[in-house]
């Protein structure tokens, strides 16, 4: 436990990697490109305006009611998905560095959510643009987004620790990450809402942490408070999460390096 | 104030492989290496080193030589704390600067500038440090204008001046180098020798791997041949030089 507090400290001071290493990636990713990042933008309007015009006539529903909702979810869920994959490489897609130098390894992880946050943040243009667009207004429990923000860092924190670990131990798993991913937002309440959901089937959505993720950030966005529900089973789960992760990375943190 | 100390160390690397039981035989057989032990149906251990206990104090230099495979890198990963021994106790006190593989952790896309400030913000500087550094390093590479085109137009040689300049910046206790000047050319070495004879004149303890006899008895006042992962021979320069020309 303590090597592992001592990493955090680590991680704090040595922010300036992390900061440079995901503005970096971003900035390699996109040279030579002429919008650059704004291409994440653009790939998620062009999303969002699809499945938005096309959801809404299956449902029956007022777009201009529908295309917030689809926004929100679909930017929130473009940073779960791609922190869950990525996940799976952030130690061994860092071996040219964790070969080289002695770092802690939660540097990698807060490159790796750092870098999905910068993303994040250009993709709000889409929801600022669909809100505009839909008159959208927003109020006061707006606020809320900020906690459940946090909550969605520590969440990314732990699973990263876990997905880093496992996979880069066995192969297989960033595989099986990959190919579940799609099935994973199809039960989530992404392009659809909870009560359309018949009687108990409601429990797809109650167990699926992902769906408790998105609400908590959603709702406030687009004017209800979060419920007291999805804050509870996150918290739990956060503790779970963190234990596994901890009682991992003690064990085998030494041995990761051999992996890659 | 440096100091390295190893007492009984061991270090194991598994290898996983679906296929490793065909490659047994050949893989035993090899003359060079560690040496290969099965441990379950598709995994193997990598005796990497074996029991290797020495110490260092501040004015050694250590050449380390021996086959490619005997442990020359291990040893040196396992000094920068980047490889944990899987048995056994490593100390070392000191600032750890490291001088390995040059072609990794770069940015292709990015200027031969970009990567020497995130090289050298990776190797412990802050940003703000980093850039004071900056024309200070870019100056030794003496790359000029390339600095400012991207690191995949680089040859070897290019490499090996940006990845220097960043790693022997700075007042590092440690200086660990492995086998690197194979691509440079004959300026850049001499100048490079030179700079890491002020850098070892000033910190503590030097460490370089390598199979030139002559860079190795230029720079080291201490020789180590290792062998399938063990200490063969250790001590003074020429003592052991003559034992490895002897065949050793």
């Amino acid at each position: 436990m303590k090597t592992i507090i001592a990493e955090f400290r680590e991680c704090v001071t040595r922010r300036d990697v992390w900061l440079l290493l995901s503005l970096y990636d971003i900035r390699a990713r996109y040279k030579r490109t002429v919008i650059g990042p704004f291409w994440l933008t653009l790939g998620t309007a062009i999303t969002v305006l699809g499945m938005g015009v096309v959801w809404s006539s299956i449902f029956g529903m007022n777009i201009t009611e529908f295309l917030p909702y689809v926004a929100v979810g679909m930017v929130i869920w473009t940073y779960l998905s791609s922190v869950l994959n990525e996940g799976c490489a952030a130690f061994s897609s860092q071996a040219g560095i964790i070969h080289n130098v002695k770092m802690s390894y939660f540097v990698y992880i807060m490159t790796l959510i750092f870098r999905n946050l910068v993303i994040l943040l250009h993709n709000c243009f889409v929801i600022v643009a669909v809100f505009v667009l839909c008159g959208q207004t927003i109020n006061l429990e707006v606020l809320w987004i900020i906690p459940g923000l946090i909550l969605m860092i520590l969440h990314s924190f732990w699973v990263c620790m876990i997905m880093g670990i496992v996979a880069a131990r066995y192969r297989d798993i960033a595989s099986i990450v990959g190919s579940i991913t799609v099935l994973i937002m199809l039960v989530t309440p992404i392009m659809w809402k909870i009560d359309m959901l018949k009687g108990n089937r409601q429990l797809i959505a109650l167990v699926n942490p992902f769906a408790h993720m998105i609400n908590i950030i959603r709702d406030p966005l687009l004017g209800s408070p979060p419920s007291l529900e999805s804050y509870i089973i996150l918290t739990g789960l956060l503790f779970v999460g963190f234990s596994i992760a901890c009682d991992l990375y003690r064990r085998c943190a030494n041995f990761v390096v051999y992996w890659m | 104030m440096s100091k390295i100390d190893l007492r009984n160390v061991h270090v194991d690397f598994p290898i996983y492989n679906a296929n490793a039981f065909s490659l047994r035989h050949s893989f035993v057989k090899a003359a060079t290496g560690g040496v290969l032990k099965k441990r379950t149906e598709n995994s193997y251990t990598v005796s990497a080193l074996k029991n290797i206990s020495f110490s260092l104090e501040p004015g050694d230099r250590l050449g380390l030589i021996g086959h490619n495979g005997s442990g020359k890198t291990t040893l040196l990963k396992l000094l920068a704390g980047i490889y944990a021994p899987t048995a056994g106790d490593v100390e070392v006190v000191g600032k750890v600067a490291t001088l390995f593989d040059v072609l990794l952790g770069t940015f292709e896309e990015m200027t031969g500038y970009e990567n020497l400030y995130v090289s050298s913000v990776l190797r412990g500087k802050t940003c703000a440090q980093a850039k004071a550094s900056l024309e200070e390093m870019g100056k030794f590479t003496e790359l000029g204008d390339y600095l400012h085109v991207p690191m995949r137009t680089y040859s070897s040689g290019m490499r090996l001046r940006v990845g220097f300049a960043v790693s022997t910046e700075g007042e590092p206790d440690i200086l660990l180098v492995d086998e690197i000047f194979g691509t440079g050319d004959k300026g850049f070495v001499n100048k490079s020798v030179e700079r890491l004879t002020a850098l070892i004149e000033r910190a503590g303890i030097f460490v370089f791997s390598s199979h030139s006899e002559a860079l190795v008895s230029q720079l080291c006042n201490k020789v180590m041949i290792l062998e399938h992962g063990e200490i063969k021979a250790f001590g003074e320069t020429e003592e052991i030089l003559s034992l490895y020309r002897g065949g050793v």
